[in-house]
């Protein structure tokens, strides 16, 4: 099972090789749409690409992940923050959030290509996590790499993808998934004013939902 | 019946497609799964998101009224994932969670496959979930002995593998060098010699997989090069017996050698801890949790008097309780650096 080993170490190259170099300006998209100075909870931070970038609009981050070696390049790159208390890294399963982030809440959540990386199950689970998480008036911010719908479409786009990504593969062994219905799935998890950007000839969506001041009135 | 032939072709195709490619994940979607008509006391099972795996667990629950918690490890089979670091304590804890099992029962006994003991810490998922764990047994065919012990927390079980299973981890891994040396060869000496590379590395394959067992030399190049040396001489001297050019006599020589050296150095991976008796094969697939050429030691003032938990849990039986009533590693050779004794030691005495 060897072939499942991701490597952390070159990550960051895999993916800018993938994304044709385009993925640092995503990244930029996602995190501009982070209110400066806000507290934010970035689910799956990585190797800390986005962090860095919510660090520099002075946010205060709680980024988690589950992979260690992950982390490990993140804590690297980030050293300087992590002395600061705006910067807090974990690592962490979506379903150990409940555990160790307890009573505490956000103004931001950022998930930038988690879910597509997810089972349903667990993608509804870290929908319901995020949603749970925020304050009222807080947003989700998801983030993803998204296949055309229609099924003709969609064969086209994997198989003009196809070499691009098995280079990628071979020279970091590293590799991205897609997802669907992002704005659907945030409406049913119960994210109001759900909006999509599309980007990357619609390769990638940013989706962004609010959650209900009243609600957590009542 | 259209219906039951069509799933029996079906079946049958995964069932090849998860042979040829045995290497790589098969994920199913983890979460809950339901056997019978399971009640408030009924069992709940624990397994990994592997379909084959999945397929052949169900197989048995079948015959019960139960619950089984998928877990989410990649799609990679319970050993593989718990020895590499993807079915651990998180794992469980997110079986647990994502299948809402905590409103169906009205116990919290979790029934682990045994060999996922290199990864679950049990102290921790008992104290992040409520959920205590018993480990099942090794084989899911034993099942049905093993419950009516009524949930033993772990009984002493070695892994074995029979021939039957050599076999198909042997055509498992065939696939490497037919791939990585029958592409080339079909490229420079045409498709004939492509697809018989590709051949003879299966049968080499299967070959190596039923003599492991009783393979002189450790692991890895020490068994690689005799064999690559033996395979390219006597390839070559048939190559020049069948009267075949020079640069023929060339390719054969080069190309079975390195065949050796591809299916030695592939196959201990097969067992996801071999690996770690050899620093090269660490390096290769990085994929346990132990380091290079791991042995536990045992902490003896730590380790409580006639504890036999280690010896019971090592897949190899090659722990033992000395005079002294402390445990040891009496086996080295038999040790494959899987973790679980390091894991499953109650105070934490063995390193």
């Amino acid at each position: 099972m060897k072939l499942l080993e991701t490597s952390a170490g070159r990550y960051d190259l895999g993916m800018r090789m993938i994304s044709l170099g385009r993925i640092g300006r995503l990244y930029r998209q996602v995190a501009d749409r982070v209110n400066e100075g806000s507290e934010v909870l970035e689910i799956g931070c990585g190797t800390g690409a986005v962090t860095s970038l919510l660090l520099a609009r002075r946010c205060t981050v709680t980024g988690v992940d589950r992979s260690k070696q992950m982390l490990d390049v993140a804590r690297r790159k980030l050293a300087p923050e992590l002395g600061t208390g705006r910067l807090e890294l974990h690592e962490l399963n979506i379903t150990g959030l409940d555990r160790v982030l307890a009573g505490r809440s956000f103004d931001f959540v950022v998930c930038c290509l988690v879910l597509s990386e997810l089972s349903k199950a667990e993608e509804r689970f870290a929908l319901d996590e995020a949603y749970r998480l925020l304050r009222p008036g807080g947003t989700l911010i998801v983030a993803d790499e998204v296949a055309p719908a229609a099924r003709l479409s969609r064969l086209w786009y994997q198989l003009q993808r196809l070499p691009l990504m098995a280079l990628t593969y071979a020279v970091t062994q590293t590799t991205t998934h897609h997802t669907e219905d992002l704005a659907e799935k945030l409406g049913q998890r119960g994210l109001e004013h759900v909006g999509v950007e599309s980007f990357h000839g619609g390769s990638f969506h940013i989706v962004r939902g609010s959650k209900c001041l009243q609600q957590a009135a009542a | 019946m259209p219906a039951a032939s069509s799933s029996l072709i079906t079946g049958g195709l995964r069932s090849a497609a998860q042979l040829i490619f045995r290497s790589f994940p098969f994920p199913v979607e983890p979460g809950l799964r339901t056997f019978g008509n399971p009640d408030r006391n009924s069992p709940v099972f624990v397994t990994a998101n592997f379909d084959h795996t999945v397929r052949l667990v169900s197989r048995v629950l079948a015959n019960y009224d139960c619950y089984l918690l998928i877990a989410p490890t990649g799609g990679v089979n319970v050993w593989c994932a718990s020895a590499g670091g993807h079915f651990g304590t998180d794992e469980v804890e997110a079986a647990i969670k994502l299948s809402g099992i905590d409103k169906l029962v009205d116990h919290h006994r979790l029934v682990l496959p045994r060999l996922a003991a290199p990864g679950v810490n049990v102290k921790e998922v008992r104290h992040r979930t409520g959920w205590r764990v018993v480990f099942g047994p090794i084989e899911i065919d034993d099942l049905p002995q093993w419950l009516e012990q009524s949930f033993p927390r772990l009984v002493a079980d070695v892994v074995s593998f029979p021939w039957r299973r050599r076999v198909e981890m042997g055509v498992g891994a065939g696939l490497w060098p037919a791939v990585i040396l029958g592409v080339p060869a079909g490229l420079i000496m045409g498709w004939r010699a492509g697809l018989a590379i590709a051949g003879l590395s299966y049968v080499l394959s299967v070959l190596f997989a039923l003599v492991y067992p009783r393979m002189p030399a450790q692991p890895g190049l020490p068994q690689g090069i005799p064999l690559a040396v033996m395979l390219g001489a006597a390839s070559g001297a048939l190559a020049r017996l069948a009267d075949v050019n020079l640069w023929g006599v060339i390719f054969w020589t080069v190309t079975i050698a390195a065949m050796g050296v591809l299916v030695a150095i592939d196959f201990p991976s097969w067992s996801p801890t071999d690996v770690c008796k050899q620093q090269l094969l660490c390096f290769l697939y990085p994929a346990t949790l132990a380091p290079a050429g791991f042995l536990p030691v045992v902490d003896e003032p730590k380790c409580i008097d006639g504890c036999d938990i280690c010896v019971k849990v090592c897949p190899k039986g090659a722990m033992s309780l000395k005079d002294n009533h402390k445990a040891t590693l009496f086996d080295p050779q038999g040790c494959l650096s899987c973790y679980a004794c390091v894991q499953q030691c109650p105070v934490d005495a063995i390193s």
